[in-house]
């Protein structure tokens, strides 16, 4: 029966769509719109996935993830909403797997993991119709581009406890992806009795490029924890595939600052803050490579969060969260810097619990957030939805 | 354990709550990253095109299965047409002198009739033409039979006793007038009728034609009514109808040769065929270097769309066509196996492209336009999509060989409308990474 109900998980899982992409129109600038490797649980709390009690498996906080036993986490997140700008205006959905990871503890003090994370996200389209001169008269076409992929980590850490209350932690790993930009002209053959074929120009890269984080945890109290980690990229290339033309282009990232704290306002409610910063002026992403307006920027973020776990059930607890996070987007959009802000809430289910370790979890956050930056807005719902399971 | 399926469960449903996709799309054309240019321009066929050839001899007239009759047509066309019925009845069944049904074999044939329906619709004649009915005398093989020649096949050939089907035994004549009906009859009389009825004779068969000149007609139907004569009761006579194993017709003059024009269809049928050459850059004309810029280097995605426009031509008289006729095109297989070179599929659809009568008269004017996007591309490319290389020669022919006498002509290489290939091309443009 066990076998039956794990082939049963495994079986809805991987029937799940296999989809990894967000959408946002401001993914044209730059690299594209980031995307946050965290669960649920910090989604939940509006934080940036830093100086949060208790264990996770997030690349950009390698000392989170320090467990006594094996843990493996996923995430799902889908997302829908609108946008607009200026006299337009559309719809956006889509689904993805921020994090997933997996931990496996090398005795008491250290454990091993490895992560798959979003990074940026890259799809957004254009479709303009538009009318050209053609054999002495008009022809109506419709202008079409579509960019589709994003870039990812992987990465390989190793968290270990120095003493009870502090844990160094790193890992190494790559950023990897890829894009596919495509341009079409379709002509219309509505009153034409001649077919015209459409043209189609496409372009692929593929991303690749080193990865790394440190951090460190450190509980100086019982009921304080401070985070801190640094994440650095490298040099970023997008290498042409099949017949795309052109040189690989190196794109070097700047280095992420997060940190994060959390305490203990009383036996159940938590309160937890964390910022993030990079400062992407200093890549060679400026200037020429971007359009007029667009140049990178600094990109500042903060989040703050509250978790209460006073509501429990057969003994099981059910902590709510809230939390309210605001981030800057490192590319501008038509001179501003976009900003994104979010108001989130969620709800934790301590499913399974042995001696202070949470053995089966689940999370589940729902955030309410808009972008807005030039003449562009857009309003969205994020739901995230984490499973953690530990001593398989 | 069943927590955790729950877990799962959830999440699925989550999953397939929200598993549509909708990528955010901008209407703002400044946000696209490219801005490509597409014009049409016109290559005259010295620019593209060369060695034109054009062959005849495809197919065979005994194949459109059809009788035409002419006579000093357009001042030239004298056609007659052939037919040879099948084999007669054996048995009738009929009462008997005791007024019961049997079957009777003893057969006598006492007479006939040649029942023939006109197309109406394609008859070319300024009065009610006299049409003339002979029975043929000289052994003639019906596939191959043509004006002068009553067998021609490898290794047999075989004149007629004069051009035009030989000498005949005259039975009847008819005057067709289109007011009163489609149908023509000729009394057939009975030493012919029995004659017909041996299948072994290579020389049986009729022969229709005219002596009204100017006239064309054509016979959709030839049937032989037989009038017989029961052993049963011999003061019976009963009709029965025979079908006709071959119908085709002789003509003169063939068509004249060429004069450059590209000449499609007729029976036998026309082809044409070139070579295609383009240019990897296009340094003109004018409006593609204004709009695009020049040199323009052609390539595969940039062609959207290739026609082959031919202007048309007078068609020789007597083979000027008086229905809508159909044309196709094909890649030339083996260019150097000419004009037996296998050819590819059709490049123009089922149905070909449609060539109204009226563009090969004496004064033609009009053009048709013969697409051939994808063989362009695919000579750009010098590849075809399964990767073999892309034929170099084109022909052109009609829909089906032989699909009529008539003929389709259009202006050649050099004269003064010549063939031009008429393409929609974008600029190529690289996509930028950002």
């Amino acid at each position: 029966m066990t076998r039956l109900r794990a082939t049963l998980v495994a079986a809805m899982i991987l029937a799940a769509p296999a989809g990894a992409s967000g959408q946002s129109l401001f993914a044209r600038g730059g690299l594209g719109v980031p995307v946050e490797p965290v669960g649920a649980r910090a989604k939940g709390m509006a934080s940036l996935g830093i100086g949060l009690f208790g264990s996770a498996l997030t690349p950009v906080d390698p000392a989170a993830g320090l467990e006594v036993v094996p843990m493996l986490t996923v995430t799902l997140q889908p997302t829908w909403g609108d946008w607009s700008a200026a006299d337009q205006s559309g719809d956006l959905r889509g689904q993805r797997f921020p994090i997933m990871g997996a931990g496996y503890a090398t005795g008491a003090r250290g454990m091993v993991s490895i992560t798959l994370g979003s990074f940026m996200d890259q799809r957004w389209a254009v479709e303009a119709p538009d009318t050209i001169p053609l054999g002495g008269g008009g022809r109506a076409v419709t202008d079409a581009f579509e960019s589709d992929g994003g870039i990812s980590t992987i990465r390989l850490g190793y968290a270990h406890r120095i003493t009870p209350q502090l844990v160094l932690a790193g890992n190494v790993g790559a950023l990897t992806g890829q894009v596919t930009r495509t341009f079409s002209r379709q002509f219309d053959t509505t009153g034409v009795s001649v077919d015209v074929d459409d043209f189609e120009a496409q372009g692929r890269w593929r991303w690749i490029g080193p990865a790394a984080a440190v951090g460190v945890r450190w509980d100086p109290a019982q009921l304080v924890r401070l985070s801190a980690s640094v994440n650095w990229y490298g040099t970023l290339e997008a290498q042409p595939q099949d017949s795309t033309p052109g040189p690989t282009f190196d794109f070097d990232l700047p280095l992420e600052f997060r940190v994060g704290a959390s305490g203990a306002l009383t036996p159940e409610l938590a309160l937890s803050a964390s910022a993030s910063y990079a400062d992407w002026t200093a890549t060679d992403l400026a200037a020429d490579s971007l359009p007029p307006g667009d140049a990178a920027s600094t990109a500042l973020g903060f989040g703050a969060g509250l978790e209460w776990s006073g509501l429990a059930v057969g003994g099981k607890s059910f902590p709510l969260r809230f939390g309210y996070k605001r981030q800057q987007l490192p590319f501008k959009f038509e001179g501003d810097t976009p900003i994104e802000t979010v108001l989130a809430g969620g709800l934790g289910f301590n499913l399974a619990q042995a001696e202070g370790v949470t053995l089966a979890r689940m999370d589940l956050a729902l955030e309410r957030g808009s972008r807005s930056g030039g003449s562009l807005t857009e309003r969205f719902w994020r739901m995230s939805l984490s499973f953690h399971a530990a001593g398989l | 354990m069943r927590y955790i399926t729950a877990a799962a469960v959830l999440g699925a449903a989550v999953l397939s709550a929200a598993c549509d996709e909708t990528t955010p799309t901008a209407t703002d054309p400044s946000l696209l990253p490219v801005a490509p240019t597409t014009v049409e321009v016109e290559l005259p066929f010295s620019e593209f095109g060369s060695n034109t050839q054009v062959f005849t001899g495809f197919g065979r007239v005994s194949e459109l299965n059809t009788a035409l009759v002419a006579n000093e047509f357009d001042g030239v066309l004298e056609a007659r047409a052939l037919v040879r019925f099948g084999t007669y009845p054996r048995t009738v069944s009929v009462a008997d002198e005791s007024g019961v049904v049997v079957t009777d074999t003893v057969l006598t044939f006492v007479g006939g009739r040649v029942v023939a329906i006109v197309d109406t619709l394609s008859a070319v004649l300024d009065e009610p033409p006299l049409l003339l009915a002979g029975a043929l005398r000289d052994e003639w093989h019906p596939p191959s039979a043509g004006w002068t020649l009553a067998r021609d096949t490898v290794g047999d050939v075989l004149p007629w006793s004069e051009p035009g089907a030989g000498n005949v035994t005259f039975l009847d004549s008819a005057t067709w007038d289109a007011a009163v009906g489609d149908t023509v009859m000729f009394d057939v009389d009975s030493a012919t009728v029995n004659a017909w009825a041996d299948t072994a004779d290579g020389s049986r068969g009729l022969r229709l034609s005219s002596t009204a000149a100017g006239v064309r007609v054509e016979f959709t139907t030839v049937l032989l009514n037989v009038d017989i004569r029961p052993s049963v009761n011999p003061d019976t006579v009963v009709e029965r109808t025979v079908a006709t194993d071959d119908r085709t017709f002789v003509y003169e003059p063939p068509p004249p040769p060429t004069t450059g024009e590209f000449r499609l269809g007729g029976a036998p049928s026309w082809r044409t065929t070139f070579r295609v050459d383009l240019p990897a850059f296009l340094e003109g004309p004018p409006e593609l270097c204004e709009a695009a810029g020049c040199p323009f280097q052609l390539s595969a995605e940039s062609v959207n769309r290739a026609t082959l426009v031919l202007r048309s031509a007078t068609s020789p008289p007597g083979f000027q066509p008086d229905d809508t006729l159909a044309l196709d095109v094909r890649t030339v297989l083996s260019e150097d196996d000419l004009p037996k070179s296998p050819i590819g599929s059709s490049l123009a659809g089922l149905l070909g492209v449609v060539a109204p009568p009226e563009l090969f008269g004496d004064t033609p004017e009009g053009e048709i336009s013969v697409p051939i996007t994808s063989y362009i591309q695919d000579r750009v490319r010098g590849t075809t999509p399964i990767g073999d290389p892309t034929p170099e020669a084109l022909v052109l022919l009609s829909i089906f060989e032989p699909l009529s006498v008539e003929i389709m002509s259009f202006q050649g290489p050099g004269q003064e409308e010549e063939p031009v290939l008429r393409m929609i091309l974008t600029t190529r443009v690289g996509v930028p990474l950002r």
